[in-house]
């Protein structure tokens, strides 16, 4: 219950903060659509000289980057904002002392502290724009594989929260390295294209030790090729794993933190 | 000119207190770089084709590792003349006996020197783990390079300088110098050559200035282009300086007489 008070007022907040900055809120919103633009042209470059990459038509790569986009942009309306400025300014300022005396767990209270709403603006587009470029794969998609995508979907995106939590961690020993912010949006240019056009290790890296390929990956080749049981059940672990991994290692970083004077 | 070379050293000192943090930064931004090589890789082994739209892996790979470099360049996160008028600190500027727009060219400077600085360890390692797909350019185009580098960040300092002047007019405009730059990054050739489109798109981006932030240089050092048609490039981006720095002027000129103390 007192989860959803506390939910309902930062919603209030952010829309009253988001109705003051229209200009910061219309220029995030095109340069989201614009970087979709780019990437379809980018797309179409390489398609225009092949037939398939790593085995994955057109549609189903542009699927692949909406996936990873449309992650992103969920995680954006709700846990971002507040990871980057925990990243940025909480620990340096003592900031996270508001977060820390509340009687509620402190790294969820932190992620959700700053919505960015107008994500759904352009999840808005995106999420049709891949239901329909699902369709244009030219695969039969059975019922069942699409319940077994919206699943490894869901869990996919809880995955990207965690990974998102343990880039940021580090911030309550090395309180000026603003970068921890950005770590997880470069870990998105691994999770845009299809695993194989990466070497073995590489895979084996960003398939277990850090994830992320697993976000984007998994799901989609559940939702355009046959259902394995081992996906399913990997995604849920991993999922619990780095969960468990991201909260120890928060509350260990928490107790290294000393107010404004970290 | 002591006194500039003084600001340049203090600011150099502003930015150093934030090395860790350029480091961190320039260590992930080559994320991209290898991810570029794994994708285009995976294309050039696909079409089996040695060439796509004249670019080899060799020259793809070279493009990634010189946009690599030239995205060091990349002022919009370096110049905050745009956030001092929004915020009143201009006045600072304003009253001290220097001229403002060299002034905040000296901070960029710093910042991008030590960007550049600190980005050079990786990018070393980006060529060596690369060395076998580098293409090398010849000695005059290599100067050329250097020239339209360095002549192509001007350019783009003085467009930027017309942007953020624009908050004498218009009130706070960060947002939408971030997504002209942003914008502009594209239109230059930064995610892929630009060679790779076709039509009326292609053409567009090749009659812009921005194709001067990063395609051209990087053809320049690929040997695309020869130094006859270097030397025109030198030329345009000249003329793109003028056009954009009497822009500028004349926004700054108007915008400052509407500037409170209090900020914008």
């Amino acid at each position: 219950m007192r989860y959803w008070k506390i939910i309902k007022i930062i919603i209030r907040n952010s829309y009253t903060r988001d109705k003051k900055i229209p200009g910061v809120v219309t220029a995030n919103v095109f340069s989201s659509l614009f970087e979709v633009i780019i990437t379809l042209t980018m797309f179409s470059a390489i398609f225009n000289n092949v037939e398939s990459l790593s085995g994955w038509n057109y549609y189903q790569v542009v699927f692949l980057y909406l996936m990873m986009k449309n992650i992103v942009l969920l995680n954006g309306v709700v846990v971002r904002g507040g990871l980057n400025d925990m990243a940025k300014e909480y620990v340096r300022m003592g900031d996270y002392d508001f977060y820390l005396v509340k009687p509620v767990n402190s790294m969820l209270f932190v992620s959700v502290s700053k919505p960015r709403f107008y994500n759904i603006v352009v999840l808005m587009f995106t999420i049709p724009f891949s239901i329909w470029i699902a369709m244009k794969t030219g695969i039969d998609l059975g019922a069942l594989n699409i319940l077994a995508f919206i699943f490894m979907a869901f869990f996919s995106a809880i995955l990207y929260y965690f990974l998102s939590v343990i880039t940021i961690v580090p911030t309550f020993w090395l309180v000026r390295l603003f970068s921890l912010s950005d770590l997880m949006n470069r870990a998105t240019q691994i999770m845009r294209y299809p695993a194989g056009i990466y070497s073995m290790l590489v895979k084996v890296i960003f398939f277990t030790a850090f994830p992320v390929l697993a976000i984007t990956y998994l799901p989609s080749w559940t939702l355009f090729y046959s259902i394995k049981a081992e996906y399913l059940v990997y995604m849920v672990v991993i999922t619990f794993v780095f969960g468990w991994i991201a909260t120890k290692l928060w509350n260990i970083g928490e107790r290294n933190y000393g107010s404004a004077s970290s | 000119m002591i006194k500039y070379l003084v600001y340049f050293k203090v600011s150099l000192q502003d930015v150093y207190a934030y090395r860790a943090d350029f480091f961190l930064f320039m260590a992930i931004n080559t994320v991209f770089f290898y991810v570029a090589i794994a994708l285009w890789s995976a294309v050039y082994q696909s079409t089996g084709d040695s060439e796509i739209s004249s670019y080899t892996l060799s020259n793809i790979i070279t493009y990634y590792l010189i946009t690599g470099l030239l995205f060091r360049l990349d002022l919009s996160s370096s110049m905050f003349l745009s956030a001092d008028i929004w915020g009143g600190y201009f006045t600072n500027d304003y009253i001290k006996p220097w001229n403002i727009v060299l002034v905040h060219f000296i901070i960029v400077l710093a910042d991008l020197f030590f960007g550049m600085i600190t980005f050079l360890p990786f990018f070393v390692i980006m060529a060596f783990t690369s060395f076998q797909h580098i293409s090398l350019p010849t000695f005059p185009n290599f100067i050329f390079f250097i020239a339209v580098v360095i002549l192509s960040l001007i350019m783009n300092y003085c467009f930027n300088l017309i942007l953020h002047a624009l908050t004498f007019h218009y009130g706070d405009q960060r947002s939408q110098i971030a997504l002209a730059n942003y914008i502009a990054t594209f239109l230059a050739g930064a995610v892929f050559p630009i060679s790779f489109l076709s039509g009326w798109v292609r053409d567009l981006l090749l009659a812009l200035p921005f194709k001067f932030l990063f395609f051209t240089p990087t053809e320049i050092f690929l040997n695309k282009v020869s130094v006859a048609e270097s030397q025109v490039y030198i030329a345009e981006i000249a003329i793109w300086i003028m056009i954009f720095f009497g822009i500028s002027q004349l926004v700054y000129r108007t915008g400052i007489k509407k500037y409170s103390g209090t900020g914008r």
